[in-house]
């Protein structure tokens, strides 16, 4: 095996070898369960630094492996994956850090973290899929190994919560099987590359690509909370905290929008499914989407409930990106699969810290959490303002994209829409902020509590992920930031566009 | 030295001693040579791919004498399902070894057990349709046998599937004599040459196939199955559920696709499509309303077992090699056999979890998860290959079964396979939301004797979701010529 080739396999093997390991440990074994685990998400990282120097040098890593036949199960390292691969693995690298200290003395740990080191492989294996077949299968064993972790508290509403999950997953996952069949019996085997493969096919199939988008859009919906497809997402938010982050932030949420940025852009290419008429119709979703899971987010008195929808909202923004067709809007939309992903996951860990520490987990109840911690509330501030869109914050580098980009391509209505989701957004966000800043709290805090702020492991992750909500919008200039990396992602497509134009690329 | 005659020979042999040694009280002994046999069995299917893999198809003349000759033939199809009953049946007999330390086993199991094995592989190979009628109705006494094992209302239900075992036999019977009247041959090996479409041919098939579907249990003749295979004793179970009933539809599918393609129409493959669409359907939504655990993973069999009546609707009629056959076949094959794995692999989870929480009762699953991790694991598992789903074999046979009915523009099959998938969640779900519940007082551990050969053989759909090419190969010889094969 050529380096090349083995570089995929040890992104998934990093996560995959210590789930079985973990899985097989005995409950006391809590020593070796972490280090195990840390270790294998601090190599994931650092595989992730080779990955993108690597790609950076216009080197490519592929593992390929015929399962049938006629099709091959094919783990390749490109433009679009590593925007997702390297958020994947620091914030996976972060939450263990987070799981570690927010599980502390709960039950049926080594279950939790063999799943949970299960589904990064799951996630990475969406990140790498080559083809429509890989990801079908690491899309599926994401749904999988992520539901022992939504059911973790075993109670009524856990469970039921996970009913929910697997309900809707398992639907949206047929829907997407038939997708993959179809596409696969009527034009062949076909790979994801940078600009599109179905230029070619456009004429000849043209009703058949169009049953194909709405059926893979709509199966990878269901993941992606696209409305009207996002029922089970409210109702998943029983899990554990840190599963929540990590549901919302990158793995199953994010792996929905991330699919359906690759179905627009490596599958069909843009102008394939622009000519096909496609995106029209997903832009529209995609409002809709991000207007009603904002509104539904302001009466939401449950602070992960509130988060829950306003991720639906949040995560849209990345889909009406690649909607709305254009290079500078493409560029929102692939920065705010990071973006959101590093806001949602600090606000999470806020809401896993305040609940852990005061056991508090309403909005109405955050009276005098700025006061008590005052480092997490100052986390939460940042991630919060950057959801927002306020300058120069994360958010704000994706929505002036989105609605430069907009205005652009002659869509005079996104400047309008990003506008308004920004208000409801503002609506939903601000209370959170000012209940806990300068609300007084009804009573003083029960003088048990011996620390000041959250403890070290939970507090940790939050400033990092903070201090990167931060980064990444007043560094957006610099090489490697977020933002750069987009830019160049929508360079290489549309370069492979180009090439299709001319003859298709190899 | 052709592997063929030993398969036959070697289980016979030990069934007779077994049965003895179970005589002389020497029950110890009866299951060490039962693990044993099951071994060498496995070591002789592997042989026999080995021989069968690069083409032809095996043959081995077992008897010639007084006008009546009698072959052994293996072709890729007959090995693969010897391969999968010797694997199965090697579990299966570590698993009853381990089940009699945990409760009592009779020991009669091991030679009806042995007995049954030489019957099935009896079926995959002999090449004669009268020695095919005994070999199938000795898998009808031995199966049945082995529920009485059960005792008590298990009594009952084994005198039924006697009944209905043998009655299936003799209707087969009366088929095979119309045949030869018709034809003047009953070796698989003649038929094709020699039976022109002619009314008394296509009666004789009609027959033989209905005395077979009422054996197969195929919907709606599937009244005698549940009672059958939720009361025999757990280790007996899933061989009944995951080998016996697919002898039945192999023997369909050679006759049909192998020794008589030219009696076959279009619509005759419809109809037992749509049997098998309602058993998808019925038996899902059975399985739904199931309060045993055992009762719940019989009706998902009697779902399962709708898929390969699949195969028909879309090969039927067909004579010329096409996609949509070349799918269909090989889906529907690779998913008879991770079915197999699979639902073996459920049945000894399902009977180490009732036997930890001392009563086959769904509720009495609350919690499980903590306390028998390992048996609900291979039970998920397997479930998940049931429901069709990655990273196992379910999803690849589901995959082509998908591609056929797209390719075959047959989109009913689709929406029924997708269906049935559904269903399976839902059942699933049921268990796993009981299993994950944190609940005191949670039931016993489950024994770690019966709950590793769940999860061994739960592996080994895993093992087939990740490489088909071979098996795929091997599938190639002596396939039918609407799936592309030579013949």
């Amino acid at each position: 095996m050529t380096a090349e080739a083995a570089l995929p396999l040890l992104l998934l093997a990093t996560s995959l070898l210590p789930a079985v390991v973990v899985l097989a440990l005995p409950e006391h074994r809590a020593l070796a369960r972490n280090v195990l685990t840390l270790f294998g998400a601090i190599s994931k990282v650092a595989l992730m630094a080779v990955a993108l120097l690597g790609v950076a040098q216009g080197l490519t890593f592929e593992l390929r492996y015929a399962v049938l036949p006629d099709l091959d199960l094919v783990l390749r390292v490109e433009e679009i994956p590593l925007l997702f691969l390297t958020l994947s693995a620091v914030l996976w690298l972060l939450t263990t850090v987070y799981a570690i200290g927010y599980l502390r003395g709960d039950a049926h740990q080594a279950r939790f973290f063999g799943f949970f080191n299960l589904s990064v492989a799951a996630t990475m294996g969406v990140g790498l899929a080559g083809n429509l077949f890989t990801f079908l299968v690491f899309f599926e064993l994401l749904t999988l190994s992520t539901y022992p972790l939504v059911v973790h508290k075993g109670d009524t509403k856990a469970l039921a919560g996970g009913r929910a999950y697997l309900a809707y997953a398992v639907a949206g996952g047929s829907t997407l099987f038939l997708a993959a069949v179809w596409l696969h019996v009527s034009v062949g085997p076909v790979e994801l590359v940078s600009g599109g493969v179905l230029a070619d096919h456009a004429d000849d199939h043209a009703l058949t690509l169009r049953g194909v988008f709405a059926l893979l859009v709509a199966g990878m919906g269901v993941k992606a909370a696209l409305m009207p497809l996002h029922g089970w997402l409210p109702r998943a938010m029983v899990a554990p905290a840190p599963v929540s982050a990590l549901l919302h932030a990158v793995a199953v949420v994010k792996a929905g929008a991330y699919g359906i940025v690759r179905v627009v852009v490596d599958l069909y290419g843009l102008d394939t499914a622009e000519d096909l008429g496609l995106l029209g119709p997903l832009a529209a979703l995609a409002a809709i989407t991000l207007l009603l899971g904002s509104a539904r987010a302001i009466g939401a008195d449950g602070l992960k409930a509130r988060l829950a929808y306003s991720t639906i909202g949040q995560v849209a923004l990345v889909t009406l990106g690649v909607a709305l067709g254009g290079v500078v809007a493409l560029v929102g939309g692939l920065v705010h699969l990071v973006h959101q992903g590093i806001m949602k996951v600090t606000l999470f860990y806020f809401a896993g810290s305040v609940e852990q520490e005061l056991g508090v987990s309403r909005v109405s109840e955050l009276a005098g959490v700025g006061r008590r911690m005052p480092v997490a509330m100052g986390g939460a501030t940042v991630a919060g303002l950057a959801m927002i869109g306020v300058p120069p914050l994360a958010g704000f580098v994706t929505k002036w994209h989105l609605a430069l980009g907009g205005a652009q391509d002659g869509a005079w209505w996104a400047p309008v829409l990003l506008g308004a989701s920004t208000l409801l957004t503002a609506a939903y966000v601000l209370p959170i902020l000012h209940t806990g800043w300068f609300a007084t709290p009804a009573q003083a805090w029960q003088a048990s509590a011996r620390r000041w702020e959250a403890a070290p492991t939970l507090l940790v992750p939050l400033v990092a992920t903070a201090a990167l909500t931060l980064g990444a919008g007043l560094l957006a200039g610099a090489p490697f930031s977020p933002l750069s990396w987009a830019e160049l992602v929508a360079e290489a497509v549309l370069v492979g566009e180009q090439g299709a134009e001319v003859g298709g690329r190899p | 030295m052709s592997a063929l005659p030993w398969l036959l020979a070697l289980p016979l042999a030990a069934a007779g001693i077994t049965g003895a040694l179970v005589r002389l009280r020497r029950e110890q002994a009866a299951a060490a040579l039962g693990v044993v046999t099951s071994l060498v069995l496995l070591a002789l299917a592997l042989v026999l791919v080995a021989e069968v893999a690069p083409g032809p198809a095996a043959r081995h003349r077992l008897l010639d004498a007084g006008g009546l000759a009698l072959d052994l033939r293996a072709d890729g199809l007959a090995a693969l399902l010897v391969v999968v009953a010797a694997v199965v049946g090697v579990v299966g007999a570590a698993y009853a070894a381990g089940y009699r330390r945990a409760a009592p086993l009779p020991g009669a199991f091991w030679p009806w057990w042995l007995l049954l094995t030489a019957a099935m592989n009896g079926v995959f190979i002999l090449g004669h349709l009268f020695a095919l009628y005994v070999a199938f109705e000795l898998v009808g006494v031995a199966a049945a046998a082995l529920v009485a094992l059960g005792g008590g209302r298990a009594l009952r239900s084994a005198r039924r599937y006697l009944v209905v075992a043998v009655a299936g036999s003799l209707v087969f019977l009366v088929g095979a004599a119309l045949l030869y009247a018709a034809t003047g041959t009953l070796a698989l090996a003649e038929l094709p040459g020699q039976a022109e479409p002619s009314l008394a041919a296509g009666v004789a098939l009609g027959l033989m196939t209905l005395g077979l579907l009422a054996t197969a249990a195929l919907f709606p003749l599937h009244f005698w199955l549940p009672d059958a295979h939720a009361q025999a004793p757990a280790p007996a179970s899933p061989l009944l559920s995951a080998l016996v009933l697919k002898v039945y539809f192999y023997v369909v599918v050679v006759l049909w696709f192998q020794a008589l393609p030219q009696l076959v129409t279009a619509a005759a493959g419809v109809v037992l499509g749509v049997a098998g669409a309602a058993a998808i359907l019925w038996g899902g939504v059975a399985a739904l309303t199931q309060r045993s655990v055992k009762g719940l993973v019989v009706y998902s069999t009697l779902s399962q077992m709708g898929y390969l009546w699949l195969i028909p609707a879309i090969l039927a009629g067909q004579a010329e090699p096409d996609p949509a056959g070349w799918f269909g076949w090989h889906g529907g094959i690779y998913y008879a056999i991770t079915h197999s794995s699979a639902k073996a692999a459920m049945l000894m989870a399902a009977g180490a979890l009732v036997h930890a929480a001392g009563a086959d009762r769904l509720v009495r699953l609350r919690g499980a998860a903590a306390r028998a991790p390992v048996a609900v694991f291979a039970f998920a598992l397997a479930g998940v290959n049931l429901v069709g789903l990655p990273p196992t074999g379910g999803f690849v046979g589901k995959w082509y079964l998908l591609s056929a009915a797209v390719a075959g523009g047959q989109w009913w099959i689709a929406a029924v396979v997708l269906a049935g998938g559904g269903l399976t969640a839902a059942y699933l779900i049921r268990v796993l939301r009981l299993a994950f519940m944190r609940s005191e007082p949670a039931p016993d551990p489950a024994a770690p004797a019966l709950a590793l050969p769940a999860l061994g053989l739960a592996l080994v759909t895993v093992l087939l979701g990740f490489r088909a090419v071979e098996v795929l190969a091997l599938l190639e010889v002596g396939a039918p010529a609407v799936a592309g094969g030579a013949t």
